[in-house]
């Protein structure tokens, strides 16, 4: 999974969720779910604690839809067409809308995982380079602002003791306090950014595509196996979900 | 003669926002493996002239340049994009925004991509300039995981292996501590020997670059040059000029002159001649009052790792108190426990015999000041003047007096972040001192300033000292550490390790263990010592 080239895997997670999108079969989408998580654990090598403890807050916020769904509604068409949910009598309409939109949006978290846990950050942002033609200004401009994020933090940290001890109002408004953080922080990441574009460049960067790369990455036959199946898992589901009906 | 590696000529750079030049009329020229000093004040143009080198500007300058810069012969404008870049490699001074990939070997390839080599060739000379400047060993790690200084080697390598013909160092040691310094330049010393490779070294510290050096330009506050030569002559012929613009003379030199003794004098210490007297200020028994500060047993930890481990720590009223130790010993986190700012995971602090925990943190605030490493950080407000009267019951003349205190009563309508940096910092250090605090925390309040700012500073710190607040400096200068301590804490690996006086510091100790070194006076004594018993 993880020697996949993070373009493809990209882009075959994305067409994954589109067509999931016009897809309203709850049973085919629970299936599909199951073949995600398990290509997932089988072939990502990703720890099952792990994968759970990811996988939490989704399930949290694919409930959470659920009920939603349930509690607010539409007027269905056929109020008489009833169906047992758990403990209460609904409309059987309602249910299939909720537990389609639940399980979509719970099988997008599937996708995004398996995208997300198996890949490596540099080298998807290298790949898109290499494969999509991504510029490399761009590219680089995003891999050297990852660098930044965890000094934002610290800095951020620093600034609200220092003004603390200014003696500057704490007890005003959240928002006026951000204003008053904004300025130093963003005073120090415009000069952050500007010297790290002048190292860049004095290492002779140009930004033009014609560069050699140390690590390359190509499109095998195994990339486009992972395409053709993973798609072509969800075409299964369906087949199988109809001959249950 | 033989063509210079490096010509420039009558080099005039003025930025659209000023009315005078940055660089004002430069000459000067560059021989095949000269390891060049510049010294200059600063705001005397000498980032300016850099980027002027790499070929930056004038394509990325709002203003105006002329005059001319050769390279090799040829004119650096005939130069394709990015090519002048790999013949003139620049290390910069702030070892945190000099990278733009995550690990180690990725940001050297980095530049090897620029320079289009085949990725086969890649493997052999990403070793070679890691071994140049020792960190093999840390090929495959993340770059947030390394020291300041050997991210300072990492950008070394990464310049290295575009093979420039001229590097260009710009302040590399301005962040880092001194033994980590000292590494750098004996990394840079040990380059020099094995390759001929061709050196301009841009800095205010000169007594680290001494046995690299082979000749020094000097630039004025104005961007112009007005010296060119060999260091001895210029430490000897301008050093109230050097002093006056704010350049730190050679240790050796300073001693000497302390000493009053008849020039030429020597740049290091084993130069000097025996049984030199220096006046040495009166030291006043320490009155010291009762306890401000109270420590016990205060442990910080993150996870099972432990930080800080504080059994017992008692400062006195009056106590002007050096906390001293290598970077990341735990000296700020301990100046920020004893103050509040951070809460320890198990124990007690008491500020005036009261738990920190019970004061109102505004009460508090009033009575504690605390300079942190980085000015801006401070400012609240948009003027120089808004910053000293914030929250201040200080009348308009107390304000007036506390600006030309700090020489910057001209400056008062001004926005704080457009002041200079020594401007900055004698600004955050007012803003804490208006307010007459009882106890004053200083974390590194001269670090990368010069000698002017620390003067400056200093007295001024001094003069609120005698009147009776309390001081507690984190720094590496063990020469301010000797000329103002009544008492140093040097910390290791979050414990205080040495509690003494600085005299019997200076004499019982190793600091060389901590990364530190002796004040200049004591490194003269002590060798003076040595040498008289071998002789």
């Amino acid at each position: 999974m993880h020697n996949i080239n993070p373009s493809i895997k990209a882009g075959t997670v994305t067409i994954a969720a589109i067509v999931i999108a016009f897809l309203f079969d709850p049973l085919a989408l629970l299936l599909y779910i199951g073949w995600t998580i398990a290509i997932t654990l089988l072939f990502g090598r990703v720890p099952i604690r792990k994968y759970l403890l990811y996988l939490l807050p989704f399930t949290m916020f694919a409930i959470g839809m659920l009920v939603s769904t349930l509690l607010f509604a539409k007027t269905p068409e056929n109020p008489s067409v009833t169906q047992q949910f758990l403990f209460w009598e609904l409309p059987k309409e309602t249910v299939q809308d909720a537990l389609a939109l639940a399980i979509r949006v719970f099988s997008y978290s599937t996708l995004s995982l398996l995208f997300v846990l198996t890949t490596d950050k540099v080298a998807f942002i290298l790949s898109l380079i290499q494969q999509c033609r991504v510029s490399p200004k761009l590219a680089y401009g995003i891999l050297a602002g990852y660098r930044f994020l965890p000094l934002l933090k610290d800095e951020l940290t620093t600034i609200r003791s220092a003004h603390l001890i200014r003696g500057a109002k704490t007890n005003t408004s959240r928002f006026s306090r951000y204003k008053q953080y904004t300025i130093p922080l963003l005073a120090s990441a415009i000069r952050k950014a500007e010297r790290t574009a002048i190292a860049m460049e004095s290492k002779g960067f140009t930004g033009e595509r014609d560069r050699t790369f140390y690590r390359t990455y190509h499109t095998n036959w195994i990339d486009w196996i992972f395409a053709i199946v993973m798609l072509g898992a969800i075409i299964l589901c369906i087949i199988v979900s109809k001959s249950f009906q | 003669m033989k063509q210079p590696l490096l010509e420039v000529d009558q080099l005039i750079v003025t930025f659209e926002e000023e009315s005078t030049p940055t660089l004002e009329d430069l000459s000067f020229t560059v021989q095949e493996g000269d390891s060049i000093l510049l010294l200059g004040p600063s705001g005397s143009g000498k980032s300016t002239l850099t980027y002027c080198l790499n070929g930056l500007y004038p394509k990325e300058l709002d203003g105006k340049m002329s005059g001319s810069i050769s390279f090799a012969g040829s004119h650096i404008e005939e130069f394709k994009s990015g090519k002048i870049n790999l013949e003139v490699g620049t290390v910069f001074q702030d070892p945190e925004t000099q990278f733009c990939m995550l690990t180690v070997e990725d940001e050297i390839a980095f530049g090897l991509e620029n320079k289009k080599m085949s990725p086969d060739l890649m493997e052999s000379e990403i070793n070679r300039v890691l071994s140049l400047v020792g960190l093999q060993h840390r090929r495959k790690d993340q770059i947030h995981t390394l020291s300041g200084g050997q991210k300072q080697k990492l950008a070394l390598a990464a310049v290295l292996a575009l093979e420039p013909r001229l590097l260009i160092l710009d302040e590399p040691t301005a962040n880092l501590d001194p033994a980590a310094s000292k590494d750098l330049v004996e990394t840079i010393r040990h380059l020099k020997e094995q390759q001929d490779i061709t050196l301009l070294i841009i800095e205010h510290n000169i007594d680290y670059w001494l046995p690299i050096i082979n000749r020094t330009l000097l630039l004025d506050r104005d961007g112009s040059l007005y010296f060119d030569g060999d260091l001895c002559e210029a430490v000897n012929l301008y050093d109230e000029e050097l002093q006056q613009r704010g350049i730190w003379l050679p240790e050796a030199a300073l001693l000497a002159k302390q000493a009053q003794l008849p020039k030429p004098w020597p740049l290091t210490i084993d130069l000097l001649p025996h049984g030199l007297q220096f006046q040495t200020k009166p030291q006043e028994a320490v009155q010291t009052g009762e306890r401000i500060v109270c420590v016990d047993n205060a442990v910080f930890r993150i996870k099972e790792k432990v930080l800080l481990d504080i059994p017992t720590l008692a400062i006195r009223q009056g106590e002007f108190l050096a906390i001293t130790g290598k970077n990341g010993s735990g000296k700020t986190l301990l100046s920020r426990m004893i103050t509040g700012l951070l809460k320890p995971t198990a124990g007690d602090i008491e500020f005036l015999d009261k738990k920190l925990r019970r004061w109102n943190t505004n009460e508090l605030y009033q009575q504690i000041g605390y300079v942190f490493q980085n000015p801006e950080h401070q400012f609240l407000t948009d003027s120089v003047w808004g910053e000293l009267a914030f929250g201040q019951t200080a009348n308009e003349e107390e304000i007036q007096k506390a600006l030309e205190e700090i020489q910057l009563a001209a400056q008062a309508e001004k926005h704080p972040f457009t002041l200079s940096q020594g401007q900055k910092r004698r600004l955050s250090v007012a803003t804490m001192l208006v307010q007459e605090p009882q106890l004053l925390v200083l974390d590194e309040p001269t670090f990368g300033q010069d000698s002017h700012t620390t003067e400056v500073l200093m007295d001024l710190i001094w003069k609120h000292h005698q009147r009776g607040c309390t001081v507690i400096m984190i720094t590496h200068d063990m020469d301010l550490v000797d000329r103002f301590a009544s008492r140093v804490l040097i910390v290791d690996q979050g414990r205080v390790v040495q509690d003494d006086k600085p005299a019997a510091i200076w004499k019982k100790t190793d600091l060389s263990v901590y990364g530190l070194s002796l004040p200049a006076k004591e490194a003269y004594s002590k060798q003076k010592d040595e040498a008289s018993l071998y002789a």
